[in-house]
């Protein structure tokens, strides 16, 4: 017999009750699954994006202190001197927070030791002699130092963000 | 056991490294407060530093403070008398050790 298309066989109405109940389970399931997952992987969404911005505000508090630490190197000033110190209080405090903040999240935040050490050697490039002397002049090649030590930091606050996401 | 507090007993803007770059220099405070408490090669108390309270700490200040006392009296016998407290800063103290251990290299 011929098939006879745009027509549908009696028995394609034929479901029964058990097929009913099956299909009716399986998308029972499928939503559960799928609530469970969205909500799981929200909360990691959200959890990264947390950590994102505040890395982002680690940055701008470290380019706070290279821009006023380069105008101090140019001009000098016991108030400017002050304001960097003060900024680089609030540098190492939120930089403290981050390392902190690793214990509290289910994934890998990539801030810890080399981030640490970068820190304190473009601190040291900064705030050591002649840093304070009424005085005191900084080399060319001292500038040079703190720019690239602060491309370093950029760089690796850069990659923990990418990291975050792999 | 002593107990310096740096913000309240020296200053809460401590300075440069040397007495001659300004007030509240490493050196002043090094003199002033480390050197008296290190002279008697008998004393093994602990002294424990408070650095909470400072407006901040120049690396200057720092390694003429502790790195300077290390270089006089030896990096052993300083880790093993000096004790630091920063709640507000904690990275500050082993920034601190650093500049005590650079001392004896």
């Amino acid at each position: 017999m011929a098939f006879k298309w745009g027509t549908l066989r009696g028995a394609f109405y034929e479901v029964r009750l058990v097929e009913i109940v099956q299909t009716a389970a399986t998308v029972v399931v499928a939503c559960l699954v799928s609530f469970v997952l969205n909500r799981r992987l929200g909360t990691g969404f959200k959890q990264r994006e947390l950590v994102i911005s505040a890395v982002e505000h680690l940055r701008a508090l470290l380019k706070e202190v290279f821009s006023n630490g380069q105008t101090y190197m140019e001009d000098g000033g016991l108030n400017n001197a002050q304001v960097i110190l003060a900024e680089l209080k609030q540098t190492s405090m939120f930089l403290s927070f981050l390392i902190r903040l690793k214990k509290e999240v289910p994934f890998r935040i990539h801030i810890g030791d080399s981030t640490t050490r970068g820190y304190w050697a473009f601190k040291k490039c900064l705030t050591d002699s002649p840093f304070g002397e009424s005085k005191g002049v900084y080399s060319l090649q001292r500038r040079k130092n703190l720019t690239t030590l602060y491309e370093l930091l950029v760089e690796e606050l850069e990659l923990c963000k990418l990291r975050l996401y792999r | 056991m002593i107990r310096i507090n740096i913000a309240e007993q020296f200053s809460r803007t401590p300075g440069a490294r040397y007495r001659s770059d300004g007030p509240h220099s490493g050196e002043e405070f090094r003199e002033k407060f480390l050197v008296p408490l290190f002279a008697n090669e008998d004393d093994n108390s602990k002294i424990e530093i408070v650095l909470d309270g400072a407006a901040g700490y120049a690396t200057s200040f720092l390694d003429e403070a502790f790195g300077g006392i290390a270089r006089l009296y030896g990096v052993k016998r300083c880790l093993e008398r000096l004790a630091f407290i920063s709640n507000e800063e904690p990275l500050l103290i082993e920034e601190i050790r650093t500049y005590i251990e650079e001392a004896g290299k």
